[in-house]
């Protein structure tokens, strides 16, 4: 699937909105790095290697302005402000307000493509989300303001498709992690620090879904790349191999292949069998194809059978990118706590200071009960409370995404697995520690 | 299980004592080979299919059961199957033999199997299943019997048992002939990589998940493609064995059976992450006392490759649609997770030998009846695994990734039956993701 064209031949133009944080920055790299053309918008400018507009992404003009003078053909819209802040208005203002001024400004300047960062959490409102997929409906209630206006800002971008000459996409990333993030590795360390390490809320049971910033940015690199009018054949071609099952994601489990009487290595032989060079033409052939390639399995629920496709209406056909929303993750799920307890583990290591006491398994009804009394006590004395019942929930709930979608119309596969990209990130981490330390 | 032992087992384990007794009075074997109306498929009546029975019961404690249950020809062409390939183990096992002599009888099993008259009285003594080798002749004449004793039409070439049988017999017996000759030539005594190991696995085990898998295409009970699926059918077999392996060490190490290869066992993150130990040298180095961490962490690496392939066997499982194959496919892949949780961070395992516990297996085999079920007991086997994993194990992701799999693969629809248990989950729109309690996923 990677291997078809993309639907124009000439190069895009970017411009990046929200480049200077962390998602945006990454994305902006990775388009320096195979040669395009870049331009950053935002509030501060913390890196010079490319254009720069400086400007509130809630004034039209000053988007518009930018348009124009970068040449941009392509928007990629990851600004917002981080979760977590007590103030609901600004996230409307930026998320909302910001995202409808950047649409307006693009189709003012015949821009033909937006890719829009929306986020996972857009559908969780605390129950268990297991292994959902896109039909998945809105919420009634979002969660909290964060989440509300990025739910909201999703369905202007999704709504603007094919106003005007845009074409637009929104992706939904799942817990992104990596080098440049600091919330979550932050979060962690304070934690470490005070040596609440050995805590845990919830049984550890839930599964969670994680994605490593670099795949995400590949995710937004494949969605521009493919985004525009999808061909009938196109969707032809996506059907028929909709029969066909995709492979296992094994970047961090790291499988080897497995050998069959067909394609295998000759081992240390005596006399070699008669097909000895086909068997092991194919076991060397990284592509090997078997002649009956293997079933994908679904049932009739499933979003690409028979039944659900033939359901959908042309718009909302889930094999095509423009209009489409798309949920990104690694595709390796874990307990929610086991990536905290890996990165406990590196702290404890790398200031050889183990946190010895025993673990502290909390149950999550007695989570919540404590995060009530915190919430309390921190409104009482005026502060911002660090434990709350939010994250009691986000902590004990299920959050695992079918990536289906992605991996078929995308063409989306993870390139850097969750051991990888974790070494990568307390990488980064310490050598982050070590500047600071100098400086 | 004396009355004795049922009443020790009342005291000691009071829920096994029940699962058991449970057992005894639902579970119902589904054919009777020896009932008059079943000897047209069985072959009860000739002495020599009613001996090669007994060689089956005699034999394989795991396995005589599923096969005697399978339907129709399907029962006799596996127990004739397994018997063939309880030759060669017997062969390849067999420490007395020189190579020189092991060497022909290996390479050229498939033709002694159906050459009437053939036996072998020389296996060692200490081989236990050396009679069958003695009497291979009614295994011959069965064999030779095979596709012209069947109660349907005459098959094809591709599609005849015998021809199956013994292909699959040609590939394994110079798989064994090749790894033998090279211990017996060479002073390499370990497998070295993990594509050795696997190739290995591959001979004894993935070759005969193929050939089974050919044989329930042949027999029209599953489609015909199903047997072209060689990498689900090796996934199959090979967790088997993978699990076997990893489960016999302490026995297989004092036979001097090197199975684990040292691209696992031989790492030095094991060490490192043991307090600073070396990688280990030798194999006989993991039961040595002072060195249980670093073997635990090198038994762990073990057991996230043999997990790897729980998602291909669940898939495998999916696309049967025969009850009684359905059956015996699924009861020894459960049996597996089941032995790999026993022996997941329990350095029993390199002290002598562990085994699930009766009753454990008495319920998985009442419980191993439709995929749903057996996705529910890879998920609970999978979380208990996960439970047990501790990030001072430098496999401690990779597990992590390797059960959450598991635990997060898409349900097989049903309807909810039980609304007491359930936390609420948020569903895709048409009724996708059938939710599970989470108590059981």
């Amino acid at each position: 699937m990677a291997s078809t064209p993309t639907t124009s031949a000439k190069k895009d133009v970017y411009l990046v909105i929200g480049g200077s944080g962390f998602l945006g920055r990454h994305v902006v790299e990775a388009l320096l790095a195979r040669g395009d053309s870049v331009s950053v918008f935002d509030l501060v400018q913390r890196h010079h290697d490319v254009p720069f507009y400086s400007g509130d992404i809630s004034e039209e003009e000053l988007v518009s302005d930018a348009l124009r003078k970068s040449g941009a053909t392509c928007i990629i819209h990851t600004a917002s402000p981080m979760h977590g802040l007590d103030d609901p208005a600004l996230y409307w203002k930026v998320n909302v307000d910001g995202t409808q001024a950047v649409i307006n400004a693009a189709i003012a300047n015949g821009v033909p493509k937006l890719v829009y960062t929306s986020s996972a959490g857009v559908v969780f409102d605390g129950h268990d989300l297991i292994d959902v997929d896109e039909r998945i409906p809105p919420l009634e209630k979002a969660m909290d303001p964060y989440n509300e206006s990025k739910a909201k800002a999703e369905e202007l971008v999704l709504a603007a498709n094919g106003k005007g000459g845009l074409c637009t996409v929104a992706l939904r990333p799942a817990g992104i992690f990596g080098p440049g993030d600091h919330q979550f590795l932050a979060g962690l360390f304070q934690a470490w620090q005070r040596g609440q390490s050995h805590i845990q809320v919830g049984d550890n049971t839930n599964i969670f879904d994680w994605t490593y910033v670099g795949n995400c940015v590949h995710a937004h690199l494949l969605a521009a790349d493919k985004l525009g009018p999808t061909s009938p054949e196109e969707i032809e071609r996506l059907k028929e191999s909709l029969k066909i099952a995709l492979p296992s994601i094994e970047c961090t489990t790291q499988r080897h292949r497995v050998p069959t009487s067909r394609c295998r290595p000759l081992g240390p032989y005596v006399t070699p069998p008669p097909n000895a060079d086909e068997i092991l033409a194919n076991w060397n052939n990284p592509n090997y194809e078997p002649p009956m390639p293997r079933p994908a399995i679904r049932s009739k629920f499933d979003q690409f059978s028979d039944a659900a496709l033939a359901r959908a209406t042309p718009e909302e056909l889930p094999l095509q990118v423009a209009g489409q929303v798309f949920f990104i993750t690694n595709g390796e799920p874990t307990g929610f706590w086991d990536m905290p307890r890996v990165v406990y583990r590196f702290f404890d290591e790398h200031f050889q200071k183990p946190n010895t006491k025993r673990r502290w398994v909390l149950p999550r009804e007695l989570g919540f009960m404590l995060a009530s009394a915190a919430e309390w006590w921190a409104w009482l004395i005026g502060k911002e409370p660090g434990f709350t019942r939010y994250r009691v929930t986000y902590t004990c709930a299920w959050r695992c995404f079918n990536i289906e979608k992605a991996r078929r119309v995308l063409g989306y596969e993870p390139q850097v697995g969750l051991e990888e990209g974790i070494r990568r990130t307390v990488e980064w981490w310490t050598a982050e520690q070590k500047k600071a330390e100098k400086a | 299980m004396g009355a004795a032992s049922m009443l020790t087992l009342l005291l000691t384990h009071p829920l096994e004592f029940r699962t058991l007794l449970q057992y005894k009075i639902w579970h119902e074997p589904k054919r009777d080979i020896t009932a008059p109306s079943e000897h047209p498929t069985s072959g009860w009546d000739r002495p020599s299919m009613r001996r090669c029975w007994q060689f089956l019961d005699q034999t394989s404690r795991s396995f005589a059961g599923v096969i005697k249950e399978l339907n129709g020809d399907l029962a006799r062409v596996v127990c004739l199957f397994y018997l063939i390939l309880r030759g060669l183990d017997t062969l390849e096992d067999d420490m007395t033999l020189p190579d020189e002599k092991k060497q022909p009888l290996l390479r050229q099993f498939h033709k002694l199997a159906i050459t009437p008259g053939w036996t072998f009285t020389e296996s060692g003594p200490d081989e236990k299943d050396r009679q069958v080798l003695v009497e291979w002749t009614v295994v011959c004449d069965e064999l030779l019997l095979l596709d012209s004793r069947l109660t349907r039409p005459a098959p094809t070439a591709s599609r005849r048992y015998r021809d199956i049988i013994l292909d699959i017999t040609e590939k394994v017996e110079t798989g064994m002939a090749d790894f033998a000759h090279r211990a017996a030539t060479t002073d390499k005594v370990y497998v070295e990589t993990v594509d050795e190991y696997n190739l290995y696995c591959h001979y004894v085990a993935g070759l005969v998940g193929e050939g089974l898998t050919r044989l329930w295409s042949a027999s029209g009970k599953e489609a015909d493609w199903l047997g072209e699926q060689l990498e689900l059918s090796n996934a199959m077999g090979t967790m088997l064995q993978k699990t076997n392996i990893i489960r016999d060490f302490r026995e297989d190490a004092d036979e001097r059976r090197f199975f684990w290869p040292r691209e696992i066992w031989g790492r030095d993150v094991y060490g490192k992450a043991a307090g600073g130990l070396p990688p280990f040298r030798e194999m006989a180095e993991m039961h040595a006392p002072g060195r249980e961490k670093q073997a635990l962490w090198a038994q762990s690496g073990m057991i996230v490759d043999v997990l790897c392939y729980a998602c291909d066997s669940l898939d495998y499982l999916r696309l049967l649609r025969e009850q009684s194959v359905f059956a015996f496919c699924a009861i020894p892949q459960t049996m597996a997770m089941a032995t790999l949780a026993l022996c997941f961070m329990n350095y029993e395992m390199f002290q002598r030998n562990i085994k699930i516990r009766k009753a454990e297996a008495a319920s998985l085999i009442m419980r191993s009846t439709n995929p749903r079920d057996v996705a529910l007991i890879f998920r609970h086997y999978s979380r208990v695994i996960h439970a047990r994993a501790v990030p001072e194990d430098p496999n401690f992701i990779k597990l992590s990734v390797a059960c959450g799999k598991v635990r997060a693969r898409p349900r097989p629809p049903s309807p909810v039956h039980s609304q007491t248990d359930l936390r609420p989950a948020r569903r895709s729109s048409n009724g996708s993701s059938a939710t599970t309690p989470p108590s059981c996923a």
